[in-house]
């Protein structure tokens, strides 16, 4: 992605480190100079700039180019990691940390609740580090998919988690009832499942929209991008999930948006949004060091040391329980080495720093604590475990995706091992994900597609789409091998 | 039901199931109800019909050709309970540990091939890919496109030139596949 061409001009460097850390330190070196110099103030990351300007590209980005299929395969057990191993993140840090706190080693007594929301806020692994650091050392699909689905899917726990104990703080602690835990669990199903719904419905309106641009083909692009957009605001003028909302509304849109619209304009969203989101994700790690140097800090070395103690070990202990759990329901087993690269990419970033500059410090005066807890955490996470976790892979011998289109037969015989499979589990009465999957594809073909989709549509449109692939990828080489093509 | 599956089904046959096919006992009880679930005639055998009577196998472009393979070994248009399981028995998760013949990637790759192999030449004709891409495709594509892809299949898998896939070529076309996986189902304990 985009980075200073300094960087991706020394190959050593890049070698050792991800690009995110030398985006961080960068950012240090930008905030030291602009603090001694007294040049200017430039105002550090906020909250709202994040969340509103520098974070959907990023997540639309992540859902429009998912792996859909991929995804849905494994979204049993990614739900399992994002909503039970975020809680459980969560609750197992808040609890060990005030345990700690009673000794009085922190020095100060920190409320439970407090402790509860500064646990809530650092327990949530983050989509952007997550992406940044693992889209440099390319590991296995099936590995990639959890631990990134892990990271988008998430949000709706920690935005939740986050509220509530936010809400809890204010409360304080001997005014909290029954109903307000109630309310609590019911307030995540529904930030996360309308996020989700918001999301789902802008999308297919989106896909609605595109089938009737082809008259004005210069602004497909914006469509996309805008009603994305719009998913994202409308999801959080509701305090749902933005990022569920923006990553289903891609999810859903993309199928239908593909058929509809120009080669050119795809070729024109692909490249922009690749570079709306990896301008932002510069933009972010730049800020994470600037904001570093320019935000009031409160140093408290055990509170530190226990929060990235913990925060490691949960998250090790809780991948290798519902990776066993999940082992019991899966054909394909995670393996003992993916289970070490997935608790070792739990890597906490921008949208913990985020939450934490959120915190309102008149309810809660420990806030430049966690501050600079939450700061040597990310810094922790994504350089320490940023920098070794590539050694690691190929120490470890994790198996490393290969990029590439399929080729008709691949594609073909595995359309067609689906509907074994299909078949198969109707024969034995059972109900799997293939199923649902040709439930939804009959429904589409059905009702959707044609509604949705300006042209004649087909029953099967990966078959053309891979036919077409591979013929423009062939007609591509043909004109590089025999040279003197005119235009080009 | 579960009470007359285990009383019609013999420890001795049970453990026979196990050895040639590698299911636990449980699962071969579970898949035995399901068997005189299936059997709406009570002769311990299925026919077509009751196959075709599952609704959603019916819709299946591959249906027919599924239940076709599970009568290759039967004579007679009927498939015991024995038969039954060694097709099921393709589909299980392959283990490290444990190896047995039934769920070899091989034969895994052996049974999709059958689903084209209609006339059990050991290849696939460009007709025999026509029929299958029908199936799976329905009316509404060309003619014209549905000849162009199978003939890129054959001509990207074909090696020896005779205008057909074998089923080394077959296997050869699916190397990176990860057929371990896409052909496997989490059997019930």
């Amino acid at each position: 992605s985009v980075s200073p061409a300094g960087f991706h001009m020394t190959p050593k460097l890049s070698h050792v480190f991800p690009e995110s850390c030398m985006l961080i330190v960068l950012g240090i070196v930008i905030g030291l100079l602009l603090f001694y110099t007294q040049a200017a103030s430039v105002s550090p990351l906020t909250a709202d700039v994040f969340f509103l300007y520098l974070l959907p590209p990023i997540i639309l980005d992540a859902g429009y180019f998912m792996p859909n299929r991929l995804f849905f395969d494994h979204l049993g057990t990614i739900l399992v990691f994002a909503v039970i191993g975020t809680i459980w993140n969560a609750l197992t840090i808040g609890i060990t940390m005030y345990a700690i706190s009673l000794t009085g080693l922190f020095g100060e007594s920190i409320p439970v609740l407090h402790m509860f929301l500064f646990s809530s806020l650092i327990s949530a692994v983050d989509p952007v580090a997550v992406l940044a650091v693992f889209e440099e050392i390319h590991v296995e699909e099936v590995l990639y998919i959890l631990v990134f689905g892990e990271s988008l899917l998430n949000d709706g726990v920690t935005v939740v988690l986050y509220h509530l104990f936010e809400g809890y703080s204010e409360l304080g602690e001997d005014n909290i009832m029954l109903v307000d835990i109630a309310s609590g669990v019911a307030s995540f199903l529904l930030v996360a499942l309308g996020g989700t719904v918001i999301g789902i419905i802008w999308g297919f309106l989106t896909a609605f929209v595109t089938r009737f641009t082809s008259q004005v083909r210069v602004i497909e692009p914006i469509f996309v991008f805008v009603m994305s957009y719009l998913a994202y605001l409308n999801a959080e003028i509701f305090h749902l999930s933005g990022i569920l909302s923006i990553t289903f509304c891609g999810i859903t849109m993309k199928n239908y948006v593909e058929q509809n619209i120009s080669t050119k304009s795809h070729t024109t969203i692909k490249y922009a949004m690749k570079m709306l989101a990896s301008s932002s994700e510069t933009v972010i790690f730049m800020f994470l060091g600037v904001s570093t140097v320019q935000s009031k800090h409160d140093w408290n070395t055990w509170f530190v040391i226990f929060t990235i103690f913990f925060c490691s070990i949960y998250r090790i202990l809780g991948v290798w329980i519902f990776s066993t759990m999940c082992n019991r329901f899966r054909v394909k087993k995670i393996a003992f080495v993916d289970k070490f690269i997935m608790s070792y990419g739990g890597l906490r970033g921008a949208v913990a720093f985020a939450l934490v500059l959120t915190i309102n410090s008149h309810h809660i005066p420990l806030q430049p604590m966690f501050l600079t807890a939450t700061i040597a955490m990310v810094y922790f996470t994504v350089f320490i475990q940023g920098i070794t976790i590539k050694p690691l892979t190929e120490l470890l011998g994790v198996k490393k995706a290969e990029k590439r289109t399929l080729t008709m037969n691949e594609r073909l015989h595995e359309r067609s091992m689906d509907y074994i499979i299909a078949g198969i589990e109707d024969v034995m009465g059972k109900h799997g994900n293939i199923q649902i999957r040709n439930k939804f594809k009959r429904f589409n073909n059905k009702y959707l597609n044609p509604f949705l989709v300006r042209e004649k549509n087909v029953v099967e449109p990966k078959f053309l789409e891979t036919y077409s692939q591979i013929k423009m990828q062939e007609a591509m080489n043909y004109m590089a091998t025999n040279g003197n093509s005119p235009s080009n | 039901m579960g009470n007359k599956s285990s009383l019609m089904l013999q420890e001795q046959d049970i453990r026979d199931i196990q050895a040639e096919t590698g299911f636990l006992p449980s699962q071969i009880e579970r898949l035995y109800s399901r068997f005189t679930s299936l059997d709406k005639a009570d002769n311990g055998s299925l026919s077509r019909e009751d196959f075709l009577r599952i609704p959603e196998l019916a819709i299946n472009p591959l249906g027919d050709r599924i239940v076709h393979a599970f009568f290759k070994e039967s004579e007679d248009d009927h498939v015991n309970f024995r038969q039954f399981v060694r097709v099921l028995a393709h589909f299980r998760p392959i283990k490290r540990t444990q190896d047995n013949k039934l769920n070899a990637r091989e034969e895994k790759l052996r049974f999709a091939f059958k689903m084209y192999d209609l006339d059990d030449d050991e290849r696939i004709s460009r007709e025999e890919l026509l029929a299958v891409l029908h199936m799976m495709v329905g009316e509404n594509i060309s003619d014209e496109q549905l000849n162009s892809i199978a003939e890129r299949t054959i001509l990207e898998a074909d090696r020896d030139g005779d205008q057909m896939i074998s089923f080394d070529e077959f296997c050869t076309a699916l190397e990176r596949t990860d057929v371990e996986q896409k052909m496997s189902i989490k059997f019930l304990k």
